[in-house]
């Protein structure tokens, strides 16, 4: 089912986690799926992007709001450092926003210009000249960086979206249409300097778009921000990876998420698959060599009868030139043994844990601005017990920001009057996951995850071993 | 399910009050799909016995995601074979079987079945069936002392397969286990070890009086006599006066009180010698098949269906002297190796064919028991035949592995002083080969 990586000369491997052992008459299948991308992109150079086959465009927001508190200067740093972070040879332009979208660079008719030393400097000198007046429309600088982007047979698409404010100038169904209408065209990384943006506006633009989302709450931080932002889009040499998702006749795909790095629920972005009726394809954006992400994959099924061993899911990673490099399957057997079929396995537990984490800190945030006390102090409190179960100390931190915690009960109580950057960082980092450590490592953060939780949880520590050695009995049956 | 606006299936739109998706075909309430999902190429694989579908390389239809049943794995030496499947609701063989000839070239059965409630009981029973066969292999036989040791040496390799690395288990300090039953066909008598609920039957024509109480005349018909004895509550019940079938309903009835590995102390195999002529063949099985046909009269039954009627039955039944499973059984048979505890075939079935050789009876036209071909017509089929019965079983429900084991009485090899010894060697061999 999966080899390991380095030596398998394959750009992918993946591997399934999931006890398959059901009940009679369970239909809901859980498996988390874990995908590498080999460390050396070289083992496929077909597949990979070198500087010439990379686009990249930075929006900076020029609404006046930009004009307080060093905002503009900053942002201006920022992309100046950004392009001087650019390889030889990459294809880019400079939106500077407002009300409007405009290219600020090339301005020679060309939708894109060529990074070079004498390139860079004259962007760097159109970048110098932005100034902040106008509003913030902020569908139109996707629009725009949308038709430069068709413009380019580059295989890596990245943009990088800088604001301060929400898109006040502009209807909420009109960002949403320029949103959807960049899907699976660009990849884009938002960030809200200040605290003056909407979470959920960035969250839902870099969640569709396949990006990251996070606060630079001090405009000092920006120039560092962006420069990884660049680098990290340029190690990313392999493009346009597909998940495919097959699953019998008459299964229904209930989610697809990813869960690792961070929480990206994919389920809503799947389009039909070549492959025919049974599959679905979901874009997984660019890899960079050595990355791992995780998947976790709820298909319901037909249940079978006791003793049949059923393909629930087949987990196919399809390249640009729609290869498939690697595969998992996930699978579904019946079996009236309660011993086989109770457990649980650990990696499923620990990210519907960690799932769990984030929508109790977006939902007990939002209850809070709604003045609903009680819901809020539930939902962070619940956050508040599964992220230190998980051993997920950032998030620990950030919460002891917005709520006292009870050490003792674990229980929790708003603070009054707490720092609205610290909310919004919660927030927008409230889907970054941690991984599950090794079994046997003892001191990884996620070993804890199953020791200390609900009575499901408690059983998936001794699950864990059965469940992924399962993995490999399934396949030598 | 309600009705949704896509296919449940295939996600496309799906036009108003439609009944079925007009872009894969299923039921637009997703209850179910009547679908085959189209194939470019030609369907010449293999299809799923579920839906129709076709399987696809990796052994799982590619329309309803269930794993095809494998075919039966099948070990054919010619005069003698077995069969083996991990049935329906396994899913993974934990039986096993061995061939072997002694060096007179008497045939040797082995078969094991992993005891499912212990760790690696596949492992165990594939050390245990190897062992066993390696102690009888190429050597000559000296009766049930010598099969003893095979058990010993079962047991030894079975004791050696490590607790850890079974994905079904969970460590709990549990060992593990199998059953065995170990059988050699000699010219004149069959020889049986056993420990567990794994058996050993004789199989012979039976007297035509059989069929005359059935229908006046007809062909001979097949008669089996289980040798073996079952370690199970199920025969301890029996043992109480309870019937079989009522025995082995009981909660618990198929519970083994005696296996192999080190969770059991040394091995006290039941050991049995029961006369056989030539023509009469000699069944080894795992209770994957017998659970099917719990009875003598039932397996006789199931044989009839699966091998050409016995070519000799004798015209006239002799008074009293076939074996009758019904009977009590006082089970003074000769025994070569007197001392062996539990040497009768079966308490609850009858060597009441006590004499020394109901053979004679049954088998009374038979002129020459070290005559190797009274049965031509079987020589070449003893792997179909092993083949079929596991069908059957699977067809039955296939609730637990199967294993059969055939061969006839009497030599399948020459004897190793003729020469090359190693001609006719050892073969063992895991469940899941070929």
């Amino acid at each position: 089912m999966s080899s390991n990586g380095p030596n398998s000369g394959a750009p992918f491997t993946a591997e399934t986690y999931q006890n398959e052992y059901l009940a009679a008459g369970v239909d809901t299948v859980d498996a988390v799926v874990t995908v590498s991308a080999a460390g050396d992109p070289t083992v496929d150079a077909t597949a990979t992007a070198g500087p010439g086959d990379r686009a990249e465009i930075i929006v900076v927001d020029t609404s006046g709001s930009m004009g307080a508190a060093r905002k503009m200067t900053e942002a201006k740093a920022a992309a100046m450092a950004a392009v001087d972070c650019l390889d030889d040879g990459v294809a880019f332009a400079i939106i500077a926003g407002n009300h409007v979208a405009q290219l600020i660079w090339p301005t020679d008719g060309r939708a894109f210009a060529v990074a070079s030393p004498e390139d860079r400097s004259r962007a760097r000198e159109a970048i110098s000249r932005l100034a902040a007046d106008g509003g913030t429309a902020i569908g139109t600088w996707l629009d725009l960086a949308r038709q430069l982007f068709s413009s380019t047979l580059a295989a890596s698409r990245h943009a990088i979206l800088l604001t301060d404010g929400r898109n006040e100038h502009q209807q909420p169904g009109e960002l949403h249409m320029a949103v959807e209408s960049c899907r699976g065209l660009f990849q884009c990384d938002c960030r809200g300097v200040g605290v003056d943006w909407e979470v959920d506006e960035l969250r839902g633009i870099a969640t569709a778009l396949l990006g990251t989302v996070d606060i630079v709450a001090d405009a000092g931080d920006l120039t560092a921000d962006f420069e990884a932002m660049i680098t990290s889009s340029q190690s990313r040499a392999l493009p346009d990876v597909r998940l495919r998702l097959w699953a019998p006749q008459g299964a229904v795909i209930e989610s697809l998420r990813q869960v690792a790095p961070e929480v990206l629920d994919l389920t809503a972005t799947g389009t039909p698959s070549p492959q025919g009726p049974l599959a679905r394809d979901f874009l997984l954006g660019g890899w960079t060599p050595g990355e791992v992400r995780d998947y976790h994959v709820r298909i319901t099924v037909r249940p079978g009868a006791v003793g049949d061993e059923m393909l629930a899911g087949r987990v196919s990673l399809v390249l640009a030139d729609g290869s498939v490099a690697t595969q998992a399957l996930v699978k579904a057997v019946w079996t009236d043994d309660t011993e086989l079929s109770t457990r649980m396995d650990r990696h499923v537990a620990h990210y519907t844990g960690q799932e769990e984490m984030a929508d109790a800190i977006q939902a007990g945030l939002a209850a809070a601005k709604a003045g609903d006390e009680r819901t809020a102090t539930v939902k962070l409190g619940r956050a508040a017990q599964l992220a230190r179960e998980s051993g997920h100390e950032d998030t620990v931190k950030l919460l002891a920001k917005v709520v006292d915690i009870d050490a003792d009960s674990g229980t929790v109580r708003l603070r009054k009057g707490a720092d609205k950057a610290a909310e919004m960082t919660l927030d927008t980092r409230s889907t970054r996951t941690v991984r599950l450590g090794k079994p046997k490592a003892g001191s990884g953060a996620g070993d804890e995850a199953g020791d200390a939780g609900s009575g499901g949880a408690a059983g998936a520590g001794s699950g864990a071993s059965g469940a992924e050695g399962a993995e490999a009995g399934g396949g030598g049956a | 399910m309600t009705v949704t606006a896509t296919c449940p299936s295939c996600g496309e739109d799906l036009i108003d009050d439609a009944r079925f998706c007009e872009a894969c075909g299923a039921e637009a309430d997703g209850t179910s799909g009547p679908v085959i999902v189209e194939s470019d190429a030609p369907a010449e694989g293999p299809t799923c016995a579920s839906c129709g579908g076709e399987v696809g390389d990796d052994g799982y239809c590619t329309s309803c995601g269930l794993r095809a049943i494998e075919p039966i794995a099948v070990e054919d030496q010619g005069r003698f074979a077995y069969a083996t499947h991990r049935g329906r609701r396994h899913s993974r063989n934990e039986d096993a079987a061995a061939l072997a000839t002694t060096s007179e070239g008497w045939p040797v059965l082995v078969v094991a079945d992993g005891v499912s409630a212990s760790p690696n009981p596949h492992l165990a029973a594939a050390a245990a069936v190897a062992s066993a066969a390696e102690e009888l292999a190429d050597r000559p036989f000296g009766g049930l002392d010598d099969l003893a040791r095979a058990v010993d040496a079962a047991h030894e390799a079975a004791c050696a397969i490590p607790a850890e690395g079974d994905p079904q288990w969970l460590a709990d300090g549990s060992n593990p286990a199998c059953t065995i039953v170990v059988a050699v066909a000699a010219d004149e008598m069959a020889y049986v070890a056993n420990v567990g609920d794994a058996r050993a039957y004789l199989v012979t024509a039976a007297a035509t009086s059989a069929a005359v109480e059935g229908e006046g005349e007809g062909e001979g018909r097949w008669q089996a006599t289980q040798l073996s004895t079952d370690d199970s509550m199920a025969a301890l019940a029996v043992k109480e006066g309870i019937e079989l079938r009522t025995a082995l309903g009981l909660p618990g009835g198929h519970a083994i009180t005696a296996w192999l590995g080190n969770d059991a102390p040394q091995p006290a195999p039941h050991l049995a010698t029961y006369p056989a002529a030539s023509g009469d063949l000699l069944l080894a099985c795992s209770d994957g098949l017998w659970n099917y046909a719990p009875t003598d009269d039932a397996m006789a039954d199931q044989l009839d269906a699966s091998l050409p009627a016995p070519a000799s039955a004798p015209p006239q039944p002799p008074e009293g002297a076939e074996p009758d499973p019904a009977e009590g059984a006082e089970g003074a048979e000769p025994d070569p190796a007197e001392g062996a505890e539990g040497a009768e075939p079966d308490p609850a079935e009858g060597a009441e064919g006590a004499e020394p050789d109901p053979g004679e009876g049954a088998e009374g036209a038979e002129p020459e028991p070290s005559e190797p071909s009274e049965q031509p017509e079987l020589a070449g089929s003893m792997a179909k035949v092993c083949e079929q019965l596991v069908a059957w079983a699977i067809d039955q429900g296939g609730s637990d592995n199967i294993c059969v084991a055939l061969a006839p009485s009497g030599p399948v090899a020459a004897p190793a002083s003729e020469g090359d010894a190693d001609e006719a060697s050892r073969i063992d061999q895991e469940g899941e080969a070929s």
